[in-house]
């Protein structure tokens, strides 16, 4: 796995250089501005690197290179929910040291996390849908089925009673528990199709 | 012990089966494997690698079953490299140095030389040919014992050909290093291969030492009639044209009289097909 996240970085690095600038430029603008948008694109960025990454993969025909190299399936598509997970950590680290200089962590944290556990959910949610459609097909599937989702939340948060609320603090707590939750279950759906897939 | 045994081997697509190959490489020796385009040879290799799912029959590499066998083992060159096009040869030792233990950057470095492939060119700036030459010195940098090569020299001129041809023939000097290499060009094949395959429409036609086809097959220019004389299945494939008959037949039921010429690789394997297709 040492060896495809090496390859992931490199990767990183040359096509997704745009992500990292934009994220260095937001956490420097987070000193002058208290834009919350600047505390949470950093991370919610890294949440399209693994699917970014994969379709390069696939369009460079390193999938099937790889499946001839001592990597088993399961290793590769690990490395990419390794790699989010990496990345998603890094990007968070960064803009909590930001938060922590500017002394204004009661304001922005849940933001933080807010940000964070998006980042974990949509890498949690593409990725299996680009193991089993392919990257294009995969995408148009995301977009329609996260359409439907919307709709249907939509539908039912307007037409009945409203929903118990809960606390800020609360509900923190159970976000992190159903992305975490998210995030395995589509770590190992991922690895059950990658598993029965030809190249 | 067999570097490579496949036993019954296929593969049913849509318009396409793979049907009941079977093929043995010994150990120490280099097959080559000929088809036209669509024959099912990179099909073939990748059952063998277990890259798509067989059908049925068993495929053995270095005496395990393919799906045990390590592929720190195997040297492969896919027709399409498959390297990231943006990383730099001096980035893919630093990335296959991790994925391989027996990496060794020296050797990897010294075919990179000896090939004439840029350390920090991006794999994107290269030529086709750089390309393959950079997938070859990959493929022959982590002490691997079968070297599996499709179409590994398309595309490459003839002096690169050759250069390449040298160094899988260094490769088998070491009696447990073996090489599977696929193509179409057959005039590369009948320099190195101590074995010949011929795949036709997903059906192996032939397997057999190269000097052993030399010895039994040869090719007669003569009429119809001394053709007749002739036992039917003796005739691999004829081309009849105004001037006459152009045959190959089995050396040993050609009458005496009848001038019998050598046949290259390539004529045997063209005749063939020509016959298969009536």
């Amino acid at each position: 796995m040492r060896a495809l996240l090496l390859k992931d970085w490199y990767m990183a690095r040359k096509y997704c250089d745009s992500y990292l600038f934009i994220v260095l430029v937001f956490l420097v603008l987070s000193f002058v501005s208290d834009n919350v948008i600047f505390y949470t694109y950093p991370c919610m960025m890294t949440g399209l690197l693994p699917y970014t990454l994969y379709s390069y993969d696939e369009r460079e025909k390193f999938t099937s290179y790889c499946a001839a190299m001592p990597v088993s399936k399961r290793q590769y598509v690990s490395e990419k929910y390794v790699f989010g997970l990496i990345a998603s950590a890094a990007a968070a680290l960064l803009t909590l040291i930001c938060i922590i200089i500017k002394g204004k962590t009661s304001e922005l944290m849940p933001m933080l996390g807010a940000a964070t556990i998006a980042a974990l959910i949509s890498q949690a949610a593409m990725l299996p849908f680009g193991f089993k459609f392919g990257v294009e097909k995969g995408r148009i599937l995301f977009i329609a089925v996260v359409a439907v989702l919307f709709a249907a939340f939509y539908i039912v948060m307007g037409s009945g009673d409203s929903a118990p609320t809960l606390s800020g603090e609360a509900l923190g707590y159970i976000s992190l528990a159903v992305s975490a939750l998210l995030f395995a279950a589509s770590w190992l759906l991922s690895q059950r199709i990658y598993e029965n897939k030809e190249f | 012990m067999n570097a490579l045994e496949i036993r019954s081997l296929q593969k049913h697509r849509k318009g396409f089966s793979l049907d009941g190959i079977n093929l043995t490489l010994p150990a120490g020796c280099i097959m080559g494997l000929i088809g036209e385009n669509g024959a099912g040879k990179t099909t073939t290799i990748k059952l063998m690698l277990d890259m798509i799912r067989k059908d049925g029959g068993t495929v053995r590499i270095l005496g395990k079953d393919s799906a045990e066998i390590s592929k720190e083992d195997i040297g492969v060159v896919l027709d399409e490299v498959g390297l990231p096009t943006c990383l730099t040869a001096c980035q893919v030792d630093k990335i296959m140095s991790k994925a391989y233990t027996q990496w060794s950057s020296d050797e990897f470095f010294a075919y990179l030389k000896r090939l004439n492939v840029p350390e920090n060119k991006a794999f994107s700036a290269l030529s086709r040919g750089m390309k393959m030459k950079l997938g070859i010195a990959c493929a022959l940098s982590h002490k691997a014992k079968l070297l599996i090569l499709d179409e590994a020299t398309s595309g490459l001129d003839p002096a690169v050909r050759d250069e390449v041809i040298d160094i899988l023939l260094d490769f088998t000097r070491d009696e447990e290093h073996s090489v599977l290499i696929s193509s179409h060009i057959v005039s590369d094949l009948e320099k190195i291969c101590d074995y010949i395959a011929f795949l036709h429409k997903g059906r192996l036609m032939l397997c057999e030492e190269k000097d052993r086809l030399y010895e039994q097959y040869g090719i007669i220019r003569c009429d119809e009639k001394t053709l007749s004389a002739i036992e039917p299945s003796a005739v691999i494939g004829k081309r009849v044209s105004a001037f006459g008959v152009e045959a190959i037949v089995r050396r040993d039921t050609v009458p005496e009289g009848v001038s019998i010429a050598p046949v290259g690789i390539e004529e045997l394997f063209v005749f063939m097909v020509k016959e298969a297709a009536k």
